[in-house]
């Protein structure tokens, strides 16, 4: 019998990854089939299902897209684009690391995929008109707004989902993965400007017209931003506190959202289309699906495996974790995988195993495997997508020799963080 | 009033394979904001108006560049912009949009400036019952219509 929900499971998942039907609908089917093959044979209740959905996570990733849906509309991603490629200097190399640094802060507090889509247009136009190839700036931002999503907790939905499950605080994030996260910057800058060193070493032709732009210029409702920042900011405080507050992940989340739209009062219609809803649906029906295929004990036998192998070499099991994760991460959808992986982890952790290093290993994996192919990431895609409006657009030999790459290299990094049992 | 009694009977129209220069000419010296292109038997094609022939001059991911207002020299861009290696290898076909409105000739006049404003286009070319390109009118042909109070001779 309980192959069945095996069954259900895989060939959901091969609809989710072959992208032959919409991932959310595939995933709404799924889970749909799951409930009801577990009403009729008794595998897996209606209650069941709705209680193994994480309304934790996905009020935590609702209220943060009320948030940059509300803030987006104030231009202060094109302002923080404009003053970066000003702090450039005219400097080919400092402009690839500025933008990309630019990218991945925004990543850090904000949506990664709404802080691509609104600053890679704007970096080719820049590109363009110094007269460069946009190419090594559209990869450093690319590569590095994956990188800084797994600084804090609510840069990538991974890390949200790994933050809800283990009951970790915005403050643990910040303590154990940003150090790392800008480490791994670092190295997927140098490793950049090493693959690209080449094309770089064209110097821009003339300046003068970024310089003259004025980036508040950028700012259509400043009103509206600095409203918007400063319920950013609540929202900061609040996980900041959120240990002494005792206040849920979701529930901090959507007072910010609240405290946005009291302040700002934009066009409510507007606002909820740009809350994107097949990400909430597949994320609800992710977790339905991961419930019933909990149901199968197919999960507890691989908690097992890892468990044994942790017992004879701790290391051991946290390296293989971390590259089997980037692997995952960057051939298939990764948040399904995370799903299931989270769920593996609470079940080693039942067996009497300290799980705590095993979610950032975790976190390290899918993050810094977001950048192994195109697919890797939602980031990727879109990026890959937008760069071919250009007359230099991104393929996969370019990717396999520059964010592959980078990667291997962070990877590599967190390893020996593991082996240094630092993680 | 029905359009036929006012639209422009005598319509220039082009071949799919009409090159962006021959396209250019008849902008210039005919006076004309934009043609039907029509095969062999008149059937519409698709349309072409100096908006496409500008859209030509700019790159494709301006599209995706929500707001630029701010910026006001263009720099190595408009180099880039003044000369277009490929830009006399456009014809007819390439530009054109394809899903056009169009507008029967029996159909009322106050039609037009319904489907004109709706799908924010200043010109409607006018077919027949059986799909055949018989005129085309204009903002100017259905406002002169409406001011002047008659049809065309």
């Amino acid at each position: 019998m309980y192959i069945i929900p095996i069954v259900i499971f895989a060939v959901t998942f091969y609809f989710i990854i072959s992208g032959r039907i919409q991932r959310t609908i595939a995933s709404l089917s799924g889970a749909i089939v799951m409930v009801v093959a577990g009403t009729l044979l008794g595998f897996y209740s209606q209650e069941e299902a709705f209680h193994s959905i994480d309304f934790d996570m996905i009020g935590l990733l609702a209220g943060m897209m009320v948030i940059v849906a509300v803030s987006k509309k104030s231009g202060i991603f094109s302002y923080v684009a404009i003053k970066a490629a000003k702090a450039s200097g005219g400097s080919h190399v400092r402009l690839v690391i500025m933008m990309g640094c630019a990218t991945a802060f925004l990543s850090m507090w904000l949506d990664n995929v709404t802080t691509i889509v609104l600053v890679i247009p704007i970096t080719i136009l820049i590109c363009d008109i110094l007269g460069i190839s946009p190419l090594p700036t559209l990869m450093s931002e690319i590569v590095l707004s994956n990188i800084g999503g797994v600084g804090t907790m609510i840069g990538d939905p991974p890390n949200m989902m790994i933050a809800t499950a283990s009951g970790f605080t915005f403050n643990d994030f910040l303590v154990n993965l940003f150090p790392i996260a800008i480490v791994a910057m670092l190295i997927g800058i140098v490793t950049l400007i090493f693959v690209f060193r080449g094309e770089m070493g064209k110097k821009p032709k003339d300046f003068r017209p970024i310089l003259a732009i004025d980036p508040r210029r950028a700012i259509r409702d400043s009103v509206g931003l600095k409203r918007s920042i400063f319920s950013l900011g609540i929202v900061f405080v609040l996980f900041a506190l959120q240990e002494k507050i005792g206040f849920n992940h979701a529930f901090i989340a959507l007072i910010g959202a609240g405290a946005v739209l009291i302040l700002v009062r934009p066009d409510l219609d507007e606002i909820i289309k740009d809350v994107k809803w097949s990400v909430l649906i597949f994320f609800a029906s992710l977790f339905v699906l991961i419930g019933g295929l909990e149901k199968t004990g197919i999960l507890t036998v691989a908690a097992e495996h890892i468990v044994t192998l942790a017992k004879i070499n701790f290391s051991l099991a946290k390296i293989s974790l971390l590259w089997v994760s980037a692997i995952f991460a960057s051939l298939v959808d990764r948040i399904p995988y995370t799903t299931a992986m989270i769920q593996i982890i609470k079940d080693v952790g039942a067996l009497g195993v300290d799980i705590q290093s095993l979610w950032w290993v975790l976190a390290l994996g899918v993050g810094f495997g977001g950048n192994g192919t195109p697919i890797g990431s939602l980031v990727g895609v879109v990026g890959l997508s937008m760069s071919e409006k250009t007359q230099s657009p991104i393929d996969f030999k370019i990717w396999l020799k520059t964010a592959t790459l980078v990667m291997i290299t962070t990877i590599i990094f967190a390893s020996v963080l593991i082996l240094l049992k630092v993680i | 009033m029905k359009i036929k009694d006012v639209m422009t009977k005598s319509v220039i129209t082009v071949k799919p394979s009409a090159g962006i220069r021959e396209l250019y000419r008849i902008f210039c010296e005919q006076h004309v904001g934009g043609v039907p292109v029509v095969d062999k038997d008149m059937k519409v094609l698709g349309m072409v108006t100096k908006s496409e022939l500008l859209d030509v001059l700019m790159p494709d991911y301006f599209e995706v560049v929500t707001d630029f207002l701010f910026i006001d020299d263009l720099g190595a861009l408009e180099e880039k912009l003044e000369f277009i290696p490929t830009l006399e290898l456009f014809i007819a076909e390439d530009l054109m949009v394809r899903d056009v409105i169009t507008i029967n000739e029996k159909a009322s006049l106050m039609k037009a400036p319904v489907l004109m404003n709706k799908y924010n286009v200043r010109r409607l070319p006018v077919i027949s019952d059986e799909g055949v390109l018989s005129g085309i009118i204009t903002q100017m042909d259905v406002c002169e219509a409406l001011f002047n109070g008659r049809a065309k001779s």
